[in-house]
């Protein structure tokens, strides 16, 4: 007696099935790395604070930067994680309410980050340094202090005002091609009417 | 008739023509073989032409008087006005922080803008060779000089220290977009005073004798002294009517450019809506069209004035409107153009501005533009029942309104705008500032009202010429001449034909 042979699969239920095996394998695989990450085998610093402590942004202090005024630095103590960058900040309320507009990064060394800022307006200012969690953004510590700024440098400096601008060789041969052009067009008129007075004087007879 | 058919053969080039004033009545007395003719005219065959031409200069009126004196009346008072700005400071013209350019800027404009049109309707229609031209020349050269002038002068009440507007010279800052403008508009009124004068010289030693003769010596030594001894020979006659077509392709590139040099001092300026480059471009196509109504309305005004009629018939009107429409439809054109793309990006500034002009505080005075200043007169030269002299003297007078109170807003609107507040300030007319833009208003008729009080107000020789030239090229050869004609009856082409309706010339014999 001769064994009923199966039914084949037919070719678009087999490639489904391969699919779905390979997105079981995939998902396994995403499943193992995501473990290994949780358990502290990844990079990130967020996983880094779940082992070690969370950075604490104790200080901020503001003072000029001493031979390079009015240029000010601005020092966060930070303890726990030192590793993570100190974000500093000053608020404005230029644009409506008080928001953080970011100075810059500085990561600590020996407990401290340091960074150099030019001040651009004077008057009083809240300056805040902060720390946020990389894989968040969120920030999870700051401290802020309070520093009136009595020497500031225009947003647009003086050196920049008077780098020569890109078009301004092409500009200066301009100027002198139109006034060659308007000293032709007077001269041409002037000839002009030279020309009529003498011409018309001595044809008069001919 | 015989005497003056003579005459026309002759090509004599400056034949004293005695006349016996017969010519008159078929209106062919006006040839003299070379166009530029010495008639001295009294009586001549072309006396008529001639009278009215030198009628403003001779006999004006009775009105003349009184109207210069009120034209003049109403400047004085824009200049006491002015002098009274001077003391009080700009704040007593309205301005203001926010409203630091208006209606002196908008008269600067308009005015210099309207000189343009003159200038370039009678170069273009010279370079062209449009016969109908010449009774129009004149004026509208005339017109393109005065507005020039009054244009230019409109940059003082706009500063509050005048004075400092020597420093353009002795200090100039190259960069700048009013020191070219400066530039631009010296040359452009050079060149349209040169433009008014060389075609000015036949006419000139034409009419020396008859000013002498009528009682003014004074001014026939000034017209011999200025037509160099004008005698039409073919030299002479060669030397001028190249240099007239010269100075005429000048004046065009030199138009244009004083145009789109006065509207880069706006969009040289980091505003919106001002700093658009299709502003030059706009700016020329406004001149040309402000210019052209201009032009349409001093030579209604100078036709009736000194009864021209004669010459200047509902055909010239006709063809100015012909001009005059396809230029209104490119500046409705442009200025959609120049509102749609700045409209649909909508930046702050640009969308806070069109929004103010297409309809908030100037929306009512951007679609009375549209309508009263391109619509309508698009209109009345498009529908044929319409187009008759006075309806299209009243578009021209509507398009002259109409673009500026355009420019109006054009400078009003962005100035006034805060760009950091994104708020709009103010801007209030005075009793000053509209005393001084009437009298520059009144200072063009009274300009050139003096103007015509010391030169032709026609361009005789230039109208003799082409009416030659047509009878040259209407005279049949031998083999097709026909039978004579019944006397009295003249089947010759008229050269009126050429100049508008049907006219004989015979003006009131003028009294020395």
């Amino acid at each position: 007696m001769t064994p009923t042979p199966r039914p084949h699969p037919r070719p678009t239920a087999r490639l489904a099935a391969r699919l779905v095996a390979r997105l079981a394998g995939l998902a396994g695989l995403t499943a193992a790395a995501g473990a290994l990450i949780l358990a502290g085998a990844g990079t990130g610093g967020g996983a880094a604070w779940a082992a070690a402590a969370t950075p604490t942004v104790t200080t901020i202090s503001v003072a000029p930067t001493p031979g390079k005024a009015p240029n000010l630095t601005l020092s966060a103590t930070v303890t726990g994680d030192t590793a993570t960058p100190v974000d500093f900040y000053v608020t404005t309320t230029l644009f409506g309410n008080p928001q953080l507009v970011p100075l810059g990064p500085a990561t600590p060394a020996k407990g401290v980050a340091t960074l150099t800022w030019t001040p651009t307006w004077t008057g009083n200012e809240t300056f805040t340094a902060a720390v946020a969690n990389p894989a968040t953004g969120k920030i999870v510590t700051k401290a802020a202090a309070s520093y009136t700024v009595t020497a500031a440098t225009p947003g647009m400096s003086t050196a920049q005002a008077n780098t020569p601008k890109p078009l301004a060789t092409f500009g200066r041969g301009m100027v002198g091609f139109l006034l060659a052009i308007v000293f032709a067009i007077w001269a041409t008129l002037l000839a002009t009417l030279w020309r009529v007075s003498r011409g018309v004087a001595k044809h008069a007879t001919t | 008739m015989a005497d003056v058919t003579q005459r026309e053969q002759s090509g004599d080039g400056y034949g004293d023509g005695d006349g016996n004033g017969n010519g008159n009545g078929n209106g062919n007395g006006y040839s003299h073989g070379d166009g530029y003719g010495h008639g001295d005219g009294h009586g001549d065959g072309d006396g008529g032409l001639r009278a009215l031409a030198m009628r403003p200069v001779l006999r004006p009126g009775r009105w003349w008087a009184p109207t210069v004196g009120v034209l003049a009346l109403i400047v004085a008072w824009g200049v006491a006005a002015w002098v009274v700005q001077y003391h009080r400071g700009l704040g007593s013209a309205g301005y203001n922080d926010h409203a630091f350019w208006a209606i002196y800027i908008a008269d600067v404009v308009t005015f210099i803008g309207v000189s343009y049109g003159g200038a370039v309707v009678s170069a273009i229609l010279r370079l062209t060779g449009a016969e109908w031209r010449a009774p129009l020349t004149r004026i509208a050269e005339g017109t393109a000089v005065v507005t020039v002038l009054i244009g230019g002068a409109f940059i003082f009440p706009h500063l509050g220290r005048p004075e400092r507007i020597l420093e353009l010279i002795y200090r100039p800052n190259l960069s700048s977009p009013i020191f070219w403008d400066f530039v631009a508009v010296s040359t452009y009124a050079f060149a349209s005073m040169v433009f008014f004068y060389l075609p000015l010289i036949p006419d000139l030693a034409d009419a020396a004798d008859r000013v002498t003769a009528a009682g003014r010596p004074r001014l026939g030594r000034l017209y011999r002294l200025v037509s160099w001894r004008w005698r039409a020979t073919p030299a002479q006659r060669r030397i001028l009517s190249g240099s007239v077509g010269l100075v005429a392709i000048m004046i065009i590139p030199l138009a244009v450019s004083v145009h789109s040099v006065l509207s880069w001092a706006f969009a040289l300026t980091s505003r919106p809506w001002w700093h658009e480059s299709i502003w030059a471009p706009y700016f020329v196509v406004a001149a040309l069209y402000s210019g052209i109504a201009l032009v349409i309305v001093i030579v209604a005004l100078f036709r009736k004035l000194y009864g021209l009629q004669a010459l200047i018939g509902e055909r010239h009107f006709v063809r100015l409107g012909f001009i005059l429409a396809p230029f209104g439809a490119a500046y409705l054109y442009l200025t959609l153009a120049d509102f749609l793309p700045g409209g649909y990006v909508g930046d702050h500034g640009v969308a806070a501005v069109f929004s103010s002009v297409l309809v908030g505080r100037y929306a009512i005075g951007f679609w009375l533009f549209v309508v009263g200043g391109c619509i309508a007169p698009l209109l009345v030269i498009a529908i044929p029942r319409l187009r008759h002299t006075r309806q299209i003297v009243a578009a021209a007078v509507l398009v002259d309104l109409a673009l500026w109170l355009k420019r109006m807003i054009m400078v009003v609107a962005p100035a006034n705008y805060g760009r950091i507040s994104g708020l709009f300030g103010s801007y209030h007319f005075t009793w000053i500032s509209v005393s001084v833009t009437l009298a520059g208003v009144a200072a063009i008729p009274l300009l050139l009202l003096l103007l015509f009080r010391v030169v032709p107000i026609l361009s005789v020789a230039e109208i003799e010429e082409l009416a030659h030239a047509e009878q040259q090229v209407h005279i049949p050869s031998p083999a097709v001449i026909p039978a004579p004609t019944p006397v009295g009856v003249n089947t010759r082409r008229q050269p009126s034909d050429l100049l508008g309706r049907p006219a004989t010339f015979d003006i009131a014999p003028e009294t020395p």
